[in-house]
C-alpha cells in the first residue's frame, strides 16, 4: 500500500497531459447509471423527456383495473404503505382491462393503485385531478392542471429550444386549467385529427423552413409592435378586473409568438415530414362529447384517434412539442346502446360495460407506448425512454361512489430515467381496509404522482410548489369529513412527504 | 317467490296510489283565465328595478369570439379571404359559453395568439399575392410598377379604418409609415407586414373600451367609435359596417334618434337577424335536438328519421324568421302561433299536416302551438321520455328559475330508487319518475322539476303529440300502451305559488298571456348578446325591453331594440 500510493505521488504529469484530461472530464457527461436517481432525475430534465396524460370522465371499478388480493407484496423500507411486485412475476391475466396484450410491455409500464386525493373529501366528482386537488366536480379552488404548468415551466422549455407548441390538448375541456388573477380558465382542445394535423403540420413543408431575410425583419417589427401595444396598456386605469386578466393573457399569448417567430428567424425549425394519415375531416366533438356520437359525423373513432397516436410520436421525434393531454369523455366508437344516449355516467349500463369503455382508451396508450417504444430518440434510447404516458381517471369506482381514494394510475415509460418501470405498486394504507364501511381504502397523495412527473419534465420542486393550496402543490389536507364520516389524520402518516416524489418508483 | 310476491304486491300499490294522484291533479285542473300568473303585473321577485339609466353592471371587453373573428374576416375580405385562412383558421379554438347564463367562457391562450399570427400572416400574403386584392384593401396606386410614397395614406385612411374600427392614431400612422414601409423589402412585403400587424393588433383582436373615465373613476363614456363598435359586435357579431363608422364619425351615433336607426338598421341586417333568431332558439331549448334514429319502429310509426333533425331545426328556424321578421309579430304570437313549414315528410307527420312544398306554411294539430311546443327540445334516444330533462330545462332556460345542481350523493339514491325491469314495464314514465324521486331529499327539487316535465308528457320522445304512452322493454320489444296524464299544477318559482293546468298546451297558453315568459325572454336576450349574466344594475337595460315584450301588441323586435337603445349603451362599469 504504502508503495502505490509513493507510485501516485511520484507519477510526473505534464501540463498537455493534465489539460487532456481535465478536458475529456468537463465535455463527457456522467454516467447516469453512477449518479444518485435524482441528480439522474436532474440530468434527464436536461434531455426532451415528453408527457402524455390521458384523463377519462367518470368512474371504473377497482376491482375492473387492478388486484383486489394481495399478489405476495414485497415491503418497500422506509416509506409508509408501500407495497410492490414486479409485473411479470404475476401469473395469469392481470385484470379485465389489463389483458394479456399488456404483458409485453410489462418491462415498460407500472400499475399503481391506492392513490388518493386528500381534499377532505372521499367523494365527488374532479374536474381538477390534474391539479391534485378535489374540486368536488365544481369549480376547483386552487392550483393549475400540470400540463399548464409543465406548458410554461422555462425548465420543461429552455428558450434556446424553441419548441413551437408547447402543449397540445385533444378531446374536452374541463380537467385542463389555468388559473389568472385567482380565477381558474379552461384551456382550450383541439377537436378531431384534421384539426390536429392543421395545427401541428400542415405549415411544415418537408424540410427546415427557409424564410427571406425580409420577411424575417419585418415579423420581428411587427409582433414585438404587437407586444409594445399590449405592455403600453398595462398601466391603463380604464380596465375592469376580467379585463387586465385578458390583457395579462394576451400579453403571454404574444410572448409565445415572439418566440416563434425567433426560432423561425434562427433558422432552427425542425426537418420534419408531413404525416401521410387517412384524417377524418368530420370529426368534431364538444367539450362533453368526444369525437363518438354519429351525430357528429365521425367516420371512425378509432381511426381519429390512431391518428392522434401516429401525430404524437411524430411531433415527440421532431420535438415539435412535449407535452400533451388528451381528454377523454366517451371510450368507444361501439353504436349508442338502445337504452343509453352515449354510456355516460349512470346511464352506462354495468360495471362490466364501463370498464370496457375506459380499457378501449388504455388501449390506445397501450398503442401509443408500443409506437414510441418502437422509435429511437435521437438523444438514446426509445421515445418511451424518455417519455411518461399517464392513464387516469377522475373517479376511483363506477357510477355510484364517486370515490377518490384509489383512483386509476397506469403508466408506460420511464420519463428520462426518473422511473423504475415494470412494477404493481400498491399504496393503499392497508391497516384501513374498507374504510367507514364505504368499500375502499385510503391511500397516498395522488399528487406526489403528479409530482413525480413534472420532476420527470424538469419541473424542480420549488417551481411546483408554488400552485396549490398555500402548503405545496395541489392541496392536502390530513382530515375527512363529509357526509358524516369524519376521520381526523387519516393522511398524517404523509405530512412531511406529501410534497415529495412518489416512493419506490421514484427513490 | 316471496320475492315475488312482494314484488307484485309493490307494483300493485304503487299503480293504485300514482292512480289516486293522477285523477287528484285531473280534477285540480282549471281553465286557463282563471290562472294565478294570468296577471299582467309582474310578480315581485321577478320585476326590474330601475333607478339609473346611465346603470350598467361591470363590463368586460372581450377578445373576438371565434364565430366574431370569422365573420369580421368575412366582412373585410369577403368569402375569399376567409376561405384562404380555412387551415390556420381550424387550428383555433371554438367558443365556449356557459350553459345556463350565456357568460363567455373562453379566452385568449398562448395557442391561440399563435394561431391568430399564423391566420393574420396567411391572410396578408394571400391579399398582396393578387393586384385586385391589393387593389380592394390599399387602393389601386399600390397595386402600380411604383408606388408613391403618399400611396399608403389612402389605406391608412381607409381601408385600415375598417379593420381597427376607427381613425388610426398618430403613432400608428407613423409605426406604418416610418418604419415598416420604410424597411428594405419589396413595397408588396412591406404592405403583407403592414396588414399582417393590423390583423394581430390588440385594436382589432380585442373590443377594449378606452373612452373618458369620469372623476369617480369608475365609469367610461365611450368614443362614438366604441359605440359603434359595441354595437355591431354586440347585434351582428361582427364588425362595423361603413354605415355604421359613418354615424360614429358624424357623431350621430351618440344622439338617441341617431342610435335607434342604427340599431333598426342592425336588427334588420342578415347577421343581425342571424343572431336574434339564435338567441331565441336558444332560449326556447330548440337549438339542438337529439338523435332519434334508434327509436324502435312501433313508437317511430312510420316516421322517416332520415334528415329529420336537420329539418326540426331548420323548420324552427324558419318560423322565428317569419313570425319576427315577416309578420313583425309579439311574443304572444312567438308561443301561440299554429304555423308549422315543415316540408320533410316525418317532420310534418309529427306536426300533423300533409308536407307543404311551396313557401306557404301548413298548421299544426290541435293541441300544439307556437316556439315552446316545436319538435327539437322533446326528441330523445330512446322511448321514454327524459321528464326530469325537461323539467330541469324548462324551468331553469324558460322561466329563469334556479334548480341547483343536485349533491352527488342525491343523484346517486335517486338512481338506486328504481324499478325493476319487470315493474317499468307495467307503469308510464310519469310514474316510474314519480316512484324514483319520492323521497323528500329528492322532493326538495323534484316538486319543482317533475310537474314541469309531466306537463309535457303529451309529447313523445319524437316530440309528437299523444294521449298513449308506448311502453318497451330494455330491448325495444313493445308491451303495451298506456294513457298519458299531464295534468300537474307547475310551481312558478318561490313564493310564486303553483300553475294548475291540463297539459303543456295549457302551460303555454298561459305563459302567452303571462309577463313571466316575457320576464325570461328579456333576461335572455340580454344573456345572448352580452354573453354574461344581468345583474340588478342592468335593470333599466332591462325594463326598456321588458315594458315593450309583455305587451301583446308590440312587435318583439322593438322589445330588441330598447336593449340597445338605452343609455347604458354609452357607457362602460369599471
Amino acid at each position: 500500500m504504502k508503495k502505490n500510493k509513493q507510485q501516485i505521488k511520484d507519477r510526473f504529469t505534464s501540463r498537455r497531459q493534465f489539460l487532456a484530461g481535465a478536458g475529456t472530464f468537463l465535455t463527457l457527461p456522467p454516467l447516469l447509471s453512477l449518479m444518485p436517481r435524482t441528480v439522474a432525475a436532474q440530468v434527464g430534465a436536461q434531455k426532451k423527456v415528453r408527457s402524455v396524460i390521458y384523463a377519462g370522465f367518470l368512474g371504473i371499478d377497482q376491482h375492473q383495473l387492478v388486484l383486489t388480493a394481495n399478489p405476495g407484496f414485497t415491503t418497500h423500507p422506509g416509506s409508509v404503505y408501500t407495497n410492490y411486485k414486479q409485473l411479470n412475476t404475476i401469473s395469469g391475466q392481470f385484470s379485465r382491462m389489463i389483458d394479456s396484450s399488456f404483458v409485453g410491455m410489462y418491462p415498460h409500464m407500472n400499475i399503481i393503485k391506492g392513490l388518493s386525493l386528500c381534499g377532505g373529501q372521499y367523494q365527488g366528482h374532479n374536474n381538477s385531478i390534474l391539479s391534485g386537488t378535489h374540486s368536488g366536480g365544481r369549480t376547483p379552488i386552487y392550483g393549475k392542471s400540470i400540463d399548464v404548468i409543465m406548458e410554461q415551466s422555462a425548465n420543461v422549455y429552455p428558450a434556446v429550444d424553441n419548441v413551437p407548441y408547447k402543449a397540445l390538448r385533444i378531446g374536452g375541456d374541463a380537467f385542463s386549467f389555468d388559473r389568472v388573477g385567482g380565477t381558474a380558465i379552461n384551456s382550450s382542445y383541439l377537436q378531431g385529427d384534421t384539426a390536429l394535423f392543421n395545427k401541428v403540420f400542415a405549415g411544415l413543408t418537408g424540410g427546415p423552413v427557409i424564410v427571406p431575410q425580409q420577411q424575417q425583419t419585418n415579423s420581428k417589427l411587427v409582433v414585438d409592435q404587437v407586444y409594445n401595444d399590449l405592455k403600453s396598456l398595462e398601466g391603463s386605469t380604464k380596465l375592469s378586473g376580467e379585463d387586465r386578466t385578458i390583457l395579462n393573457r394576451f400579453i403571454a399569448g404574444i410572448y409565445d409568438v415572439q418566440k416563434k417567430v425567433q426560432a423561425t428567424n434562427s433558422g432552427t425549425s425542425k426537418t420534419c415530414s408531413k404525416p401521410t394519415l387517412p384524417l377524418d375531416a368530420n370529426a368534431t366533438g364538444n367539450s362533453y362529447q368526444f369525437p363518438f356520437d354519429p351525430g357528429w359525423g365521425v367516420q371512425s373513432t378509432s381511426v381519429v384517434f390512431d391518428n392522434y397516436i401516429e401525430m404524437i410520436r411524430l411531433a415527440f421525434e421532431c420535438d415539435l412539442t412535449r407535452v400533451v393531454v388528451i381528454q377523454n369523455s366517451i371510450w368507444s366508437d361501439l353504436p349508442v346502446s338502445p337504452t343509453s344516449s352515449g354510456g355516460l355516467h349512470h346511464e352506462c349500463a354495468s360495471s362490466e360495460l364501463a370498464a370496457d369503455r375506459h380499457q378501449w382508451g388504455l388501449k390506445k396508450m397501450l398503442k401509443l407506448a408500443q409506437n414510441l417504444q418502437a422509435t429511437s430518440d435521437p438523444q438514446g434510447g426509445t421515445l418511451l425512454d424518455n417519455s411518461t404516458i399517464l392513464f387516469t381517471n377522475e373517479l376511483g369506482a363506477w357510477t355510484t361512489s364517486h370515490n377518490v381514494f384509489s383512483l386509476p394510475a397506469v403508466m408506460f415509460g420511464g420519463g428520462g430515467g426518473l422511473f423504475k418501470t415494470g412494477y404493481y405498486v400498491d399504496y393503499s394504507q392497508l391497516n384501513r381496509p374498507n374504510w367507514k364501511g364505504v368499500g375502499f381504502t385510503p391511500g397516498r397523495p395522488y399528487k406526489q404522482l403528479l409530482q413525480s412527473i413534472m420532476s420527470s419534465m424538469g419541473v424542480p420542486k420549488s417551481e411546483y410548489m408554488q400552485f396549490g393550496d398555500g402548503n405545496g402543490f395541489g392541496e392536502f389536507k390530513e382530515d375527512i369529513s363529509q357526509f358524516n364520516k369524519s376521520d381526523p389524520g387519516v393522511f398524517s402518516a404523509y405530512r412531511n412527504e406529501h410534497n415529495d416524489l412518489l416512493p419506490f418508483l421514484v427513490s | 317467490m316471496n320475492n315475488q310476491l312482494k314484488n307484485t304486491r309493490r307494483v300493485a300499490q304503487f299503480i293504485l296510489t300514482s292512480t289516486i294522484v293522477l285523477m287528484t291533479f285531473n280534477n285540480c285542473s282549471q281553465p286557463l283565465h282563471t290562472l294565478k300568473d294570468s296577471s299582467r303585473e309582474l310578480s315581485q321577485d321577478i320585476a326590474f328595478k330601475c333607478s339609473d339609466q346611465q346603470n350598467s353592471s361591470k363590463t368586460t371587453n372581450y377578445i373576438l369570439s371565434k364565430t366574431q373573428y370569422q365573420n369580421t374576416l368575412e366582412d373585410l375580405f369577403g368569402a375569399g379571404g376567409l376561405s384562404a385562412v380555412a387551415v390556420p383558421l381550424s387550428a383555433l379554438a371554438g367558443d365556449s359559453n356557459n350553459a345556463d347564463d350565456n357568460k363567455r367562457l373562453t379566452t385568449i391562450s398562448s395557442s391561440q395568439a399563435i394561431s391568430y399570427y399564423d391566420i393574420a400572416s396567411t391572410l396578408a400574403t394571400y391579399i398582396v399575392a393578387n393586384n385586385t386584392r391589393i387593389t380592394n384593401v390599399f387602393g389601386s396606386c399600390a397595386a402600380g410598377a411604383s408606388p408613391s410614397a403618399s400611396c399608403i395614406d389612402g389605406y391608412l385612411n381607409g381601408f385600415a379604418q375598417r379593420i381597427l374600427r376607427r381613425p388610426l392614431t398618430v403613432s400608428e400612422i407613423s409605426f406604418a409609415k416610418n418604419q415598416i414601409m420604410m424597411t428594405s423589402g419589396t413595397y408588396k412585403e412591406n404592405l403583407k407586414a403592414l396588414l399582417t400587424y393590423h390583423l394581430i393588433s390588440p385594436a382589432f383582436l380585442w373590443t377594449l373600451e378606452q373612452g373618458t373615465l369620469n372623476s369617480s373613476g369608475a365609469r367610461l363614456a365611450l368614443t362614438p367609435y366604441e359605440v359603434a363598435t359595441r354595437l355591431a359586435y354586440l347585434i351582428t357579431d361582427s364588425t362595423p359596417d361603413p354605415t355604421l363608422l359613418a354615424a360614429a364619425a358624424d357623431t350621430t351615433i351618440l344622439t338617441p334618434p341617431g342610435l335607434q336607426q342604427q340599431v333598426q338598421r342592425l336588427i334588420q341586417s342578415p347577421r343581425g337577424k342571424t343572431k336574434i333568431i339564435n338567441s331565441l332558439l336558444r332560449w326556447s331549448l330548440s337549438d339542438q335536438a337529439n338523435d332519434v334514429t334508434s327509436l324502435p319502429a312501433p313508437l317511430l310509426n312510420g316516421v322517416s328519421t332520415s334528415g329529420l333533425q336537420a329539418a326540426m331545426l331548420a323548420e324552427v328556424r324558419t318560423f322565428v324568421d317569419h313570425i319576427l321578421y315577416t309578420q313583425n309579430g309579439t311574443l304572444q304570437d312567438l308561443l301561440t302561433s299554429k304555423l308549422s313549414f315543415a316540408s320533410h315528410p316525418g317532420l310534418a307527420s309529427i306536426y300533423g299536416h300533409t308536407p307543404i312544398t311551396g313557401v306557404d306554411p301548413a298548421t299544426v294539430s290541435e293541441r300544439r302551438q307556437g316556439l315552446l311546443m316545436k319538435a327539437p327540445f322533446y326528441t330523445w334516444s330512446t322511448p321514454r321520455t327524459n321528464i326530469i330533462m325537461r323539467g330541469v330545462q324548462f324551468q331553469k332556460r324558460v322561466l329563469c328559475n334556479e334548480i341547483p345542481l343536485p349533491n352527488v350523493d342525491l343523484v346517486d339514491d335517486r338512481d338506486a330508487h328504481v324499478l325493476t325491469d319487470a315493474e317499468l314495464l307495467m307503469v308510464t314514465n310519469r310514474a316510474a319518475i314519480t316512484y324514483q324521486t319520492d323521497t323528500p331529499l329528492c322532493m326538495s327539487c323534484h316538486s319543482t322539476i317533475n310537474p314541469t316535465g309531466f306537463a309535457f308528457e303529451n309529447l313523445d320522445s319524437l316530440g309528437r303529440i299523444r294521449s298513449q304512452e308506448m311502453i318497451f322493454d330494455k330491448s325495444n320489444n313493445f308491451a303495451q300502451s298506456l294513457p298519458v296524464h299531464t295534468s300537474t299544477a307547475i310551481p312558478l318559482g318561490i313564493n310564486q305559488g303553483d300553475l294548475p293546468v291540463a297539459d303543456s298546451y295549457d302551460f303555454i297558453t298561459n305563459l302567452a298571456n303571462s309577463p313571466r315568459a316575457a320576464a325570461c325572454v328579456t333576461r335572455n336576450f340580454y344573456r345572448a348578446f352580452y354573453e354574461k349574466k344581468e345583474t340588478p344594475e342592468d335593470d333599466c337595460q332591462l325594463q326598456n325591453s321588458f315594458d315593450i315584450t309583455k305587451e301583446s301588441q308590440r312587435p318583439l323586435l322593438e322589445s330588441i331594440e330598447k336593449i340597445f337603445t338605452s343609455t347604458a349603451i354609452y357607457y362602460k362599469e369599471i
